[in-house]
């Protein structure tokens, strides 16, 4: 009995992302009958709510082209959809690190003040 | 007849519950399930849980001096020397695997939605390789069983499922099995179904 897939099905419902979007607001709102003691599923339900959540404010933001409600719902394509953008992002992040150390030896040009241009000679 | 009524309607119920979108796997720290009537599980209370980490103490006290008792790093290198299973083969092999995962998971995520047969073509080779990596898993399982660490973990989920266990009898849940007597005594349907839904329930919890 695999019950992943249906806490998938759950956690990107309309339902249960209204759901977590005014539980963010308002604090008292309780997603679970218990307000402790989770189970593994409901640590994986919260797991997923908060991916499908991210995944659908990134579809309203077009912010990557291959992000689409036909992927959201496919669990194989969010899957392989979500390890690509991890590299995308990896990427990034290496290419800004790069971009820094690079900057870090650029020296400035002559003849601009800096503060230990000390005239000593006093003439 | 009878019998083949009462089957009918098992399949009906368990099909509706397997395919039941409705809320109740993770509404509360339970999980309800039927088998011709009605059972749950649920977390361990903290009593139960120190009850629980005792009795999994003293059982690996009394496997520890059983003959025959093999820590899981003495076993592998035991079946490494005896040529019967090599875990640094069978990670090699999971290594390789979970790599072709990862280049048909780039490619499939770089698919546009019109091109139907590619993306059920990359669905179907990401499908056949999880399961070539389920099976290695099982396979290693298997073959390490007998070690110490698998059969506290085995006991730990057969006697937490005996404490957690509870049928609804009239508009009350009540423990299944009274004693470990009973429980060792009991229908292996309904063990297994409880103690595969409890490893669920206990997912994550566990380091």
């Amino acid at each position: 009995m695999d019950y992943i897939s249906q806490i998938r099905c759950l956690a990107r419902s309309s339902y249960w992302q209204n759901i977590y979007n005014a539980a963010q607001e308002i604090g008292s709102l309780k997603l679970f009958e218990n307000k402790e003691n989770f189970s593994g599923l409901q640590s994986i339900f919260l797991y997923w709510l908060r991916v499908y959540n991210l995944l659908y404010s990134e579809l309203a933001n077009q912010e990557w082209k291959y992000l689409s409600e036909e992927v959201i719902n496919d669990d194989c394509r969010c899957d392989a959809f979500l390890f690509w953008r991890e590299k995308q992002k990896e990427h990034e992040l290496e290419q800004n690190r790069q971009e820094q150390k690079k900057s870090q030896y650029k020296f400035k040009k002559p003849g601009n003040v800096s503060l230990f241009d000390v005239d000593l000679r006093g003439k | 007849m009878e019998i083949d009524k009462k089957q009918n309607l098992t399949d009906s119920l368990y099909d509706l519950e397997f395919n039941d979108f409705n809320n109740k796997i993770i509404q509360d720290n339970k999980i309800i399930f039927i088998i011709d009537k009605m059972y749950r599980v649920r977390i361990p209370t903290q009593g139960e849980q120190e009850s629980i980490d005792h009795k999994c103490n003293l059982k690996q006290l009394e496997y520890s001096n059983q003959e025959g008792c093999i820590s899981k790093n003495q076993l592998i290198k035991q079946l490494k020397a005896a040529g019967l299973f090599d875990v640094d083969i069978m990670e090699e092999e999971k290594e390789k695997f979970l790599k072709q995962l990862k280049q048909y998971r780039l490619l499939l995520a770089t698919k546009s939605s019109d091109n139907k047969i590619q993306i059920d073509d990359l669905k179907n080779k990401i499908n056949q390789t999880e399961n070539k990596l389920k099976d290695l898993s099982i396979e290693m399982a298997f073959h390490l069983m007998p070690c110490l660490q698998s059969k506290l973990e085995k006991f730990i989920i057969e006697y937490t499922t005996f404490l957690v266990t509870e049928k609804l009898e009239g508009k009350e849940w009540i423990r299944v099995w009274e004693t470990e007597e009973d429980f060792k005594k009991a229908d292996s349907s309904l063990v297994e179904r409880a103690s595969v839904n409890v490893t669920w329930l206990l997912l994550n919890k566990r380091g």
